[in-house]
């Protein structure tokens, strides 16, 4: 029962770490994150 | 809120667990300051972050296992271990997803295999792979592998140095996230902090113990297969421990060999001036109790563990539950009680195969004496003429001896692992609080 109950504990923790991930790469990826995107570049040039 | 974390077990877990999340996560909310290397696409940055994820759970788990008193205060060794090894396959998964998925979605990453052409940064990265799968292969079967505890337990230290050092220098050789100064010194930190423990796990804490040596006083025979072993601090006063607590026991070794075995201590809490261990004679170490001179130098780890009546001031009584050398930890319980003069009712249930193999049957019946004290014998092989309980501990017989108003008393099992999952279970059916129920797995390798 007890092994049961840390399984599923660091399955949750596991989860979220898996979710924070995620969201790390979303943030990083997204077309407004600051990076130099191939859209930006491309804008850049014509300007 | 510091009454509440000492108090509730819940507030206590959460408090662990969200450090253990935030630590995990920190060095990826701190990357996420500066502008991401750019034209990287999500599964690729999802990738990294599970590979930063695992890299900051691997160096975390140097943390777990250093023994720090602060942490295994709040829920003792073997639960710690156990996190660690659930801890430590989830971080096993995390590495291996890593490059698996760089090489789907970039397959050019696939040439970095070649070891031989590859750059330094992917050497490493294999190496430091191969070091973790060879770590956990190894622990997960070393009995059928017939490796012995202490080489394991040697490799297992290297390796997972190994593991953690090669990942890093991997990261830092990769750079796309670890190029600016601060960042470096952030991994580099938890690289340091994890070899700290380290040294301060095979150095430090072995030349303190160096320092407080103990001589056997004496190694007593006892009922069921079990020694007594008592041992002296020598130029020092020794300790106190809470009853119910162990020790990592050296003997007749220096203690910078890190052959040490965990034993509960079986004497009285209060007593400093002898310390003694009930050791039941089954493995190649135990088996040579029986022949230690008195005289002998050892040395001593502790005391450590959360099982122990001492936490629980304001519970109506307890329930104790054995079965062959659990006993050890419920006698010393016991002992202390009786020389506190603790008038709560003790129930102890205690499970052996036959009625000569009880042992410190005769200390037991001495205690009934100064406690309010009632034993259960449960015999598997009982004599003929045997009046009492015979069989194994199960749900109907918890249920003709366990108080009425169950959330009263505290519970403390202790007994093989098969056998304590049952009784829990039992408990459990009998609707016993979960929160009440103690245990202490004695197999800790």
């Amino acid at each position: 029962m007890r092994c049961n109950i840390m399984l599923q504990l660091v399955g949750f923790i596991a989860l979220v770490l898996l979710v924070t991930a995620a969201l790390f790469a979303w943030l990083q990826t997204r077309p407004n994150s600051g990076q130099n995107t191939e859209w930006e570049i491309s804008q850049n040039t014509l300007y | 809120m510091k009454s509440l974390l000492m108090r509730s077990p819940i507030a206590i877990a959460l408090f662990w667990i969200g450090t253990y999340l935030l630590i995990t996560v920190l060095p990826l909310f701190i990357l996420l300051i500066y502008p991401p290397p750019g034209g990287r696409r999500f599964w690729v940055e999802f990738s990294v972050a599970l590979g930063f994820i695992g890299l900051a759970m691997m160096a975390l788990q140097f943390v777990i296992t250093a023994r720090i008193n602060r942490i295994e205060a709040s829920y003792g060794v073997d639960i710690l271990l156990q996190f660690h090894r659930f801890t430590s396959l989830t971080a096993f998964l995390m590495v291996l997803i890593h490059p698996v998925m760089l090489f789907i979605v970039q397959p050019e990453t696939r040439q970095l295999l070649n070891f031989f052409e590859a750059p330094w940064r992917a050497r490493m990265a294999i190496l430091g792979t191969l070091a973790f799968i060879v770590m956990v292969v190894t622990t997960i079967w070393r009995k059928p592998l017939r490796i012995p505890y202490e080489p394991w337990r040697m490799s297992h230290t290297i390796l997972s140095v190994l593991a953690v050092g090669l990942g890093l220098g991997h990261a830092l050789g990769v750079g796309n996230y670890l190029s600016l100064f601060w960042k470096n010194m952030l991994w580099t930190a938890m690289a340091l902090i994890s070899l700290w423990l380290i040294i301060y796990v095979r150095l430090i804490k072995p030349w303190m113990m160096s320092k407080k040596p103990y001589l056997v006083e004496a190694v007593t025979s006892q009922r069921g297969n079990v020694w007594t072993l008592a041992l002296r601090p020598w130029g020092h006063d020794g300790f106190c421990f809470h009853p119910g607590q162990f020790s990592w026991l050296t003997l007749d070794i220096t203690p910078f060999s890190m052959r040490e075995h965990p034993f509960s201590m079986s004497s009285n809490g209060d007593h400093s001036g002898r310390i003694e261990f009930g050791i039941k004679a089954l493995g190649d170490f135990t088996r040579t109790i029986k022949d230690i001179p008195p005289g002998t130098k050892a040395y001593l780890d502790g005391p450590y563990g959360v099982f122990t009546i001492d936490r629980y001031e304001d519970t109506a009584g307890f329930v104790l539950i054995a079965g062959g050398i659990g006993i050890t930890p419920m006698l010393s319980m016991l002992a202390t009680a009786a020389e506190r003069k603790d008038d709560r009712p003790y129930l102890l249930i205690y499970a052996n195969k036959t009625w000569d193999s009880i042992t410190f049957r005769e200390e037991l019946e001495a205690l009934e004496e100064k406690l309010d004290l009632k034993i259960v014998h449960v015999l598997r092989e009982p004599p003929e003429a045997w009046k009492g309980e015979q069989g194994y501990i199960d749900k109907a017989l918890l249920a003709r001896y366990i108080p009425k108003y169950k959330g009263t008393r505290q519970y403390f099992i202790c007994a093989a692992p098969k056998m304590m999952e049952q009784v829990e279970q039992a408990l459990h059916n009998l609707n016993v609080p979960v929160t009440q129920v103690h245990m202490e797995h004695f197999n800790l390798a």
